[in-house]
């Protein structure tokens, strides 16, 4: 798929592909596309040619029913503030027709911990805070595909390593990933392929497993370099 | 999950954002009280003309009452991103509509509880008798002013010149409601009641028209 602004290109002739319980991290430089092409996936904007395929569907022309298929965490968190954290969830719950939306919502708390910050309204949380509510919602309708846009934003290093493990346990329970970041270092463990995105193209990607240590970041700068 | 399971649930969602922050609604109301008290100290008006003014000063502070407050109504989904947190839920995009549009439609209904004794006080307006035929009034022009307003709420919020470009694309297309509503509540005060159902017909069939457009046209305005 391609994006353009104008003459600017935010996405070129983006293309790539994944089987369930792939979980794919997209590294770019700030400005590579990154964000562009997780709200495309997510449907929040619409590329200017190019399709996207889910289950040989056409994604993009797909029922908004369909959205139920998908969770995402964004730069923004999509939260009320004046809503408190279980109010939150419980609203967005309900909205996806989770079937008990209180229920879920303190159990999707209690795995994020924020139970202790039920009642707070959202707009009084730190950004840490705020993050890791936000990733809550993401998963709350349990989505076959979970769309991370730099998740680890605000994230202190407990939580960023939970966030981590919980990845790994989405994958291997066969949920499709995609998780964009501009930090090479807070990749996770359970990444199984890689694409580096530079200047809006796919300047690389491959298995994760064929890469050698450091070998995604010596990558990453030789594309970057090229485009320069 | 069905389109009034979802619009139900944005509309207590607004209702309970609304609550928490009444002063809002009340500095709303306080506003529109003082457009109506402009309207009283402007050009020194006898008892029969504040009588004749009235009607017409009632809606046209309704109408500032409203530009302001479809903006705040709106801006709320545009912090954090929540809107985009609501087009990725499968609610369908005429139900989130809806949920707004009855939201604001209650507000404004709100805001008139205030208003409107105040401009029966201000223009001696006797309401006693009439406040049945009055009330339904309200609701059918309200109605079809909160439909209008959501909408360009919403294309308002998308552009950068959202605030200035609100009232201008709002305030021409509400003449035809507005003018239903003065001309209906024209003929309550002045005890002439022959026209009334007709103001009333236009003003629902304005509801049902731009309702029915602003509910199926809303996926395309809050999309990129």
């Amino acid at each position: 798929m391609s994006r353009h602004f104008g003459s600017l290109f935010a996405l070129d002739e983006v293309s790539f592909s994944m089987d369930a319980g792939d979980f794919l991290v997209i590294v770019g430089p700030n400005g590579a596309g990154k964000t562009t092409l997780v709200r495309t996936l997510a449907r929040l904007a619409r590329p200017s040619s190019g399709t996207v395929r889910l289950t040989g569907d056409d994604w993009l022309a797909a029922p908004a029913e369909r959205q139920v298929e998908v969770g995402v965490v964004s730069h923004a968190t999509f939260l009320y503030d004046g809503l408190s954290a279980l109010e939150n969830l419980v609203f967005y719950a309900t909205l996806y027709g989770v079937k008990d939306p209180e229920r879920s919502a303190r159990q999707a708390l209690e795995d994020a911990e924020l139970s202790s910050l039920s009642d707070r309204r959202a707009g009084t949380l730190s950004r840490g805070q705020a993050q890791r509510l936000s990733i809550a919602r993401s998963a709350l309708h349990d989505p076959r595909i979970l769309l991370l846009d730099e998740p680890y934003a605000g994230l202190d290093p407990h939580a960023a390593s939970r966030l981590g493990v919980a990845l790994g346990r989405l994958r291997s329970a066969g949920r499709a990933i995609v998780l964009t970041t501009h930090d090479l270092a807070r990749v996770p463990a359970a990444v199984t392929h890689y694409l580096v995105l530079v200047a809006g193209r796919v300047a690389d990607s491959g298995e994760w497993s064929t890469l050698a240590e450091g070998e995604l970041a010596d990558r990453y700068s030789r594309a970057v370099a090229r485009t320069e | 999950m069905t389109g009034l399971k979802s619009a139900v649930a944005i509309i207590a969602k607004d209702v309970r954002l609304e609550a928490r922050r009444v002063e809002n609604l009340a500095t709303m109301a306080i506003f529109a009280v003082l457009v109506v008290v402009v309207f009283v100290f402007a050009g020194d008006p006898t008892p029969e003309d504040l009588s004749r003014l009235g009607p017409g000063a009632l809606w046209v502070s309704l109408l500032f009452a409203g530009a302001i407050g479809f903006q705040r109504w709106f801006a709320q989904e545009e912090r954090n991103g929540a809107l985009q947190g609501l087009l990725l839920t499968p609610v369908d995009r005429g139900a989130l509509f809806i949920g707004k549009w009855v939201g604001a439609t209650l507000f404004l209904l709100a805001i008139e509880c205030v208003l409107v004794p105040a401009a029966s006080m201000l223009y001696d307006l006797h309401l006693g008798a009439v406040w049945p035929k009055l009330t339904l009034v309200m609701v059918v022009v309200t109605i079809g002013y909160a439909a209008l307003g959501t909408f360009f709420a919403a294309i308002a919020a998308h552009t950068t010149a959202g605030q200035l470009l609100l009232p201008v694309l709002l305030f021409p297309l509400s003449v035809p409601i507005l003018l239903a509503g003065a001309g209906a509540s024209q003929q309550i005060m002045t005890g002439d009641g022959t026209a009334y159902w007709d103001w009333v017909g236009l003003a629902a069939a304005f509801d049902v028209i731009f309702g029915t457009v602003c509910t199926m046209t809303f996926e395309y305005v809050i999309t990129e």
